[in-house]
């Protein structure tokens, strides 16, 4: 795939940078992205990737915008108020750059859909919003090979990984699966500060682009958490568990379950 | 042995003495774990979400030593 003189001009500022260049813009623009989730974290996460050229970009989500989204959401509007999210991140992806493809997926996935979504991108990136959907990308990622992109958010507080299925920690790793899982948090807890998904977001989508780049570092082996009050930015260390039930070295987990409750 | 332990997000609501700050100083049997820390500063085990240990993503069972620095999060997973 050559570069068209359209192509050349509208990537211009990021193919001049030595680790990107003509070679590096043809990978991203050859790069198929999964970004599951287009709320807080999958609005900067998707406008990102489609500006810098990401070839195709397959969008999952089952919601409609609401006027309470419109507060972190920056990818949806208030003339898409009622409409699928889906609908409404196309339009804004594709007016954004009509150079890439955008594929929307109007589901909300499961054990049984989420296989064939998968087997279509190399990359996902999970931007979704509760833990069911969450141990399930995780779980599907292990188990089929994808590189997954995780990011999370609450109140001011930022978590993001990258997570290279059985070489470095996955969500299972890291995160203790305990009966809080079910627990209705209070109105004061779920409250969210706009800009933390979208710092987060942009976290996310930069680990991608240096992954299809083969550039610079990236948070495998490392959670960064953000706590954007006390402006605090710390880069944990993480290993994979060898006894993890999804990733460890006698897995218990060996195909896909829908995650009413995630306990073993 | 002596840790200090800083309970962060809504955990923070579990410390009920906030003069100090959001950092407790916790002092513990020698052979003490997390269980041990969480009885103590009294956070139920269902409410961590994720352990940290100096600086490395740590689990329920990981040992303590003199001096170290221990933060707890609860369950965070909004998008």
């Amino acid at each position: 795939m050559k570069l068209n003189q359209k192509q050349i001009i509208r990537y211009k500022r990021q193919i001049d940078l030595p680790e990107i260049g003509e070679k590096g813009q043809e990978k991203l623009l050859k790069a198929r992205v999964l970004i599951i989730g287009t709320g807080g974290l999958g609005s900067p996460c998707s406008l990102y990737l489609a500006a810098a050229g990401i070839g195709t970009l397959g969008i999952v989500d089952s919601d409609k915008v609401e006027l309470g989204n419109l507060q972190r959401q920056i990818l949806h509007s208030e003339d898409y108020i009622d409409l699928p999210k889906v609908k409404s991140a196309k339009d804004r992806l594709s007016k954004l750059n009509a150079d890439i493809k955008v594929i929307p997926y109007n589901i909300r996935i499961n054990k049984t859909n989420i296989i064939g979504i998968l087997d279509e991108y190399d990359i996902v990136v999970d931007c979704s919003d509760n833990f069911q959907t969450r141990y399930l990308i995780n779980d599907a990622c292990i188990l089929y090979g994808k590189p997954l992109f995780y990011g999370a958010i609450n109140q001011f507080f930022g978590q993001v990984t990258t997570i290279f299925p059985r070489e470095s920690a996955c969500l299972r790793c890291l995160f203790l699966e305990s009966s809080s899982l079910n627990e209705k948090l209070s109105d004061q807890q779920l409250g969210v500060l706009g800009v933390v998904p979208g710092m987060i977001g942009i976290i996310q989508a930069s680990e991608v682009i240096k992954y299809v780049l083969g550039a610079g570092r990236l948070l495998n082996e490392k959670l960064l958490i953000i706590d954007i009050l006390e402006l605090k930015f710390e880069k944990l260390n993480t290993h994979r568990n060898n006894h993890c039930i999804v990733c460890g070295d006698n897995p218990i987990i060996k195909e896909l379950k829908d995650y009413d409750q995630i306990l073993y | 042995m002596n840790i200090e332990v800083e309970p962060r997000s809504y955990l923070s609501e579990f410390i009920k003495d906030s003069s100090n700050g959001k950092i407790l100083k916790v002092s513990l049997e020698d052979n003490a774990k997390i269980l041990d820390v969480l009885k103590i500063i009294g956070i139920p085990q269902e409410k961590i979400h994720l352990i940290i240990i100096n600086n490395m993503v740590s689990s329920i069972d990981s040992s303590l030593k003199d001096g170290d620095k221990v933060i707890f999060y609860p369950l965070l997973m909004g998008g």
